[in-house]
């Protein structure tokens, strides 16, 4: 499992309210410590779901790549796909995390769908 | 509902009907039963249509439920695009025989965190198929995950074990694809998997566009390759592709009436061939139209059906001016047996004409066929192209025993001239003709060709009356042919001198009556005075006669008186003594 490189370029800064309802598409709960350790201040509800036992979900959540892991609060939020290997991109696209402001220019912010 | 939706053929790919009207003909029976299908195309050109109408009908007609995966259009959008075509999608998904399942597939979604597959669509598909048991799939448009997902080579990993599975779920699919720079889709990757490529064009050629369809490719059958152009109307798409090149259609002996009498009289006395085809060429105004309404109003007298393409005039104009010439049209088309289609010329290009015109044929089943006129199809195509079109049209008509006639307009004196692309191609070629003399025009009609009877060859003039067409013989004298005024004038000239020579005999024979009648009185005269002279002579002698007798009695007297011997009479008088006894 590789260590996010970019972890020495930015800081993340974590994003208040630091608590989630996660739910994983797909593969098991390997990635889950990544997580925690990437936003230690939060908490986590998170569910699973493997897709072939209850398939519906595909559906409703437009799950299309597995693993696919989203965030919800009353509806979805933010979705990220992949094996949640690279951990700087999970909490980033998850919105748990921006990145702190570079001290010249704008500071990029983390992809999230609004 | 039928449920022979795979056409076996032994040894040979299984296929699966459209139900789509001429795509199962161009694709020798449907599409390959359980592979995969593009349909590539540009925006706009009908794809989703044909797709959705490829599952409505599977679901309607032939017992095959499907599934519709839109990366596009909402479901809702599908469901009233697709209403203008009379398909009822809620209906089908009620009944379980549709699943619309919309893939939102936004790039700004995802982030992606490591590694993964496309499992989520794959089970999604397959959920949404199971539910129904559905035989047909359709992927709308497949390329969006391309441009959503940032790893193409997943992608395109991802879709080829896609279908892969499919095929193994037995399941016919169309993907349909938008089309490339120069290849069929974009990313290059449909029509490598698929078994069979449609392209669908939506073409603009002089500020007219048509539809059109190709099967590009379909392994392991043969199939249509030309392009052939497609309605996309009410009742859903359809191809009307005229694909016979043979001529086998058996010919008719049954004769039809033109509609004017001396017309059927020089076609032999019988007229037409029924499903043959005819050709009326004239100059403007030479009467084009009204031999076409009069043929018109022949087949709908006689029960049959006539279907009426006017490229000119629109169908009122057209029973207007036929109402003037004695034709109540407009009785017939509220009796269904005469229907009109105008429609100009531009509108459509020409193999759009002839779709329309085969799919208004093959709904109406006319007996007769009037196109009215095939020169305002000149400006959608070149020479050869018309050509070939007609002969299209010919062969389809005839196959089905439809009688055409077609007219069309000569431009100029040459009589000839524009229909030698077409005459070969007609049976019988009847050419109107104006003739100008005497400071007027008058219509001729010649009889130029009519295959397989005895017509003949003579110049008719054509009269426009109230009450319809009729022919006159023109006049050939030693002045050439006369005809209109200058034939009334040579045929009022020749009863004029008939009259005279008439008027001469009886004059005559009056002289000789009287004559007769001088002679007669002159021989009575004659006899008259005959008779008078007669008289007299036989009265002079009678009176001699007595004169003679009373000299007797005198003699005797004398003799008497002086005691004279009686004289014998003997008949002989002896006069000088008569004489002198008198004269004494």
């Amino acid at each position: 499992m590789k260590v996010p490189a970019e972890s020495g370029e930015a800081k993340l800064v974590a994003v208040e309210p630091a608590e989630w309802d996660l739910l994983l598409y797909g593969a098991g709960l390997r990635h889950r410590e990544h997580l925690c350790q990437a936003h230690p201040a939060g908490q986590s509800r998170m569910r699973s779901s493997t897709l072939g036992k209850s398939p519906q979900f595909a559906r409703g959540d437009q799950i299309l790549a597995v693993p696919a892991m989203v965030r919800m609060q009353s509806e979805l939020i933010c979705k990220i796909i992949g094996n949640l290997s690279n951990r700087a991109n999970v909490v980033i696209g998850l919105d748990l995390c921006r990145r702190a402001a570079a001290p010249r220019g704008a500071g990029k912010e983390g992809a999230h769908a609004g | 509902m039928k449920k022979n939706t795979i056409v076996s053929a032994p040894r040979t790919l299984q296929k699966a009907q459209t139900g789509i009207r001429g795509l199962d003909e161009i694709t020798g029976g449907g599409l390959p039963a359980g592979r995969p299908t593009l349909l590539s195309g540009g925006s706009g050109c009908g794809k989703t249509l044909l797709a959705m109408e490829f599952l409505v009908r599977g679901a309607t007609e032939f017992g095959e439920p499907g599934v519709f995966v839109a990366f596009e259009e909402t479901t809702a959008e599908l469901t009233q695009n697709v209403a203008s075509l009379g398909f009822d999608l809620q209906a089908l998904i009620a009944r379980k025989k549709l699943v619309l399942d919309y893939v939102f597939v936004d790039r700004a979604e995802y982030q992606e965190t490591g590694e993964y597959d496309l499992e989520g669509l794959f089970i999604r598909l397959g959920y949404a198929i199971d539910a129904i048991q559905a035989k047909r799939v359709v992927l709308d448009t497949i390329e969006v995950l391309f441009s959503a997902l940032p790893n193409q080579a997943l992608v395109r990993a991802e879709l080829l074990r896609l279908f892969r599975w499919l095929k193994e779920k037995g399941v016919t699919v169309i993907m349909t694809g938008e089309r490339g720079e120069s290849t069929l889709t974009r990313f290059g990757l449909e029509e490598y998997v698929s078994d069979c490529v449609i392209s669908l064009d939506h073409r603009v050629v002089d500020q007219v566009t048509t539809r059109r369809i190709r099967v590009v490719k379909y392994r392991g059958t043969t199939h249509g390759t030309n392009e052939y152009p497609f309605l996309i109307e009410k009742d859903g798409i359809s191809i009307w592709p005229v694909t016979s090149v043979q001529i086998e259609h058996t010919a008719s002996r049954e004769r039809i009436l033109t509609g004017i009498e001396r017309l059927d009289t020089m076609l032999g006395g019988k007229g037409y061939y029924r499903g043959s085809s005819i050709l009326v060429s004239g100059t403007a105004g030479t009467g084009k139209t009204s031999v076409a309404a009069t043929f018109a109003d022949a087949a709908c007298r006689r029960g049959e059906r006539c279907l009426y393409f006017s490229f000119e005039e629109s169908s009122s104009e057209i029973m207007r001016n036929m109402n003037s010439i004695g034709f109540d049209l407009p009785k017939w088309v509220k009796r269904g047996r005469l229907q009109f289609h105008t429609v100009r010329p531009f509108t459509y290009g020409l193999e759009m004409h002839l779709a329309r015109t085969i799919k208004f044929i093959t709904e109406f089943s006319p007996e007769v066929v009037i196109i009215d006129t095939i020169s305002a199809l000149d400006t959608t195509g070149n020479a050869l192209e018309i050509k070939a079109a007609i002969m299209r049209l010919m062969d389809f008509l005839k196959q089905r025993g439809i009688t055409v006639m077609l007219t069309d307009l000569t431009i100029g004196s040459a009589l000839e001239r524009t229909d030698a692309a077409i005459s070969s191609l007609v049976d019988t070629w009847l050419a109107l003709r104006d003739l100008e003399s005497n400071g007027e025009r008058n219509r001729c009609l010649h009889l130029l060709k009519s295959r397989g009877m005895a017509s003949s060859n003579q110049v008719r003039e054509f009269v426009i009356t109230d009450y319809g067409i009729h022919f006159a013989d023109v006049y050939i004298g030693p002045g050439g042919m006369l005809t209109g005024s200058a034939r009334v004038q040579q045929e009022g000239r020749e009863r004029a001198e008939r009259v005279g020579l008439n008027e001469e005999a009886e004059r005559q024979q009056l002289a000789l009556e009287c004559k007769r009648a001088a002679l007669e009185a002159q021989i009575a005269g004659l006899r008259a005075e005959f008779s008078s002279e007669e008289a007299i002579i036989t009265r002079t002698a009678s009176m001699d006669k007595q004169r003679e007798a009373s000299l007797a009695l005198d003699e005797a007297a004398m003799g008497r008186s002086r005691k004279g011997d009686a004289v014998k009479n003997n008949g002989l008088r002896i006069r000088p003594i008569l004489t002198g006894g008198k004269s004494s």
